[in-house]
């Protein structure tokens, strides 16, 4: 063993900061893209068929009628422009801080209504039977809240 | 020590060096709520508007594999005040002796073969066939309907809701039991 040398060095302070800047870039960079498949997705899923979002909308958020009816209108094209902005990389730290708040009210409402069934917007509503998704949801929600506090925070 | 003091020419260290943007601004959120509520604007716009359509169909609609015109109540009423229209009753023979829809002749969807060749004459006449059976479980003014089409009369049309909706509505009925 006397002659044998092993290189255990940790890298200089200045590789570091580059390393730590090169992966918090890649991870800002890899929360953008997930976030806007996945607001692309809840809005094609739910422009597609309208009625039936409306439909699940008044009848299972217990927001009322006007509120649900709104929302319905509203909802997937607010997701659809975030999206597209995200994916562009047009008004990011917008579109991240909207984002932002939404899966904030989502989160809300998901430990709000715990253990009631999935909206299914996040797949064609037709090729998802609503299930049980016990903590999934408000997992699925946090997780995406937190990509979406880095984008709006730091792109 | 933070990527801003990395030195250097290159573009990767240019892209270390490159100020955060601090804040956000207000014309891209509001640009972004506009192109919103102009897309929730169309697209409310484009659903009432089919909305619109399938109404405007269903009043007069037709049945998806055969392409004979269904038809509603309101509808069915008012060719029943047009002379040139033949109502046809496919029940049985019992069920049509009970009550019909008054005017309305009876071919019993099991005796058409039967009975087509002596109703066949005021069947040319008419400008609209009227075909209609019990309600809308029953699919025999469907096959009646078919059968008649292919035996060359083009003008049939198909009343699903049938007796009971037309009795229901106390309309002009005729037969023993009323």
């Amino acid at each position: 063993m006397s002659g044998s040398t092993v290189n255990c060095q940790l890298p200089a302070p200045e590789d570091r900061a580059r390393l730590f800047c090169g992966l918090s870039s890649a991870f800002g960079l890899a929360c953008r893209y997930l976030l806007a498949a996945v607001f692309l997705m809840a809005a094609v899923s739910k422009i597609t068929d309208l009625h039936v979002f409306t439909d699940r909308l008044i009848l299972h958020s217990g927001l009322g009628y006007l509120p649900a009816s709104i929302v319905a209108a509203v909802l997937p094209w607010l997701e659809l422009t975030c999206g597209l902005c995200l994916a562009l990389g047009v008004a990011v730290r917008e579109a991240g801080a909207i984002v932002c708040m939404l899966l904030v009210m989502f989160l809300g409402y998901s430990v709000w209504h715990h253990g009631e069934t999935d909206c299914g917007c996040f797949l064609f509503p037709h090729a998802v039977p609503l299930t049980d998704t016990g903590w999934w949801q408000p997992v699925r929600n946090g997780l995406l809240t937190v990509c979406a506090l880095r984008v709006a925070r730091k792109s | 020590m933070s990527p801003s003091a990395l030195a250097g020419g290159s573009p990767l260290n240019e892209l270390y060096n490159r100020p955060a943007a601090t804040t956000m601004k207000l014309t891209n959120f509001l640009l972004i709520l506009a192109i919103t509520g102009f897309l929730s604007s169309y697209g409310t716009w484009s659903q009432a508007e089919r909305d619109r359509e399938q109404a405007k169909t269903s009043l007069t609609g037709e049945s998806g594999s055969t392409g004979i015109p269904l038809l509603r109540r309101d509808s069915t009423e008012e060719l029943w005040h047009d002379p040139a229209t033949l109502f046809l009753d496919v029940r049985s023979s019992i069920d049509y002796d009970f009550g019909h829809i008054a005017g309305a002749l009876s071919l019993p969807e099991e005796e058409f073969e039967k009975r087509l060749p002596d109703l066949k004459p005021r069947l040319e006449r008419a400008k609209v066939i009227v075909v209609y059976c019990k309600s809308v479980d029953c699919g025999k003014s469907l096959w009646a309907s078919i059968r008649l089409r292919n035996e060359g009369f083009k003008n049939v049309q198909i009343y699903p809701a049938g007796w009971n909706e037309w009795v229901n509505s106390e309309l002009p009925t005729a037969g023993s039991g009323r």
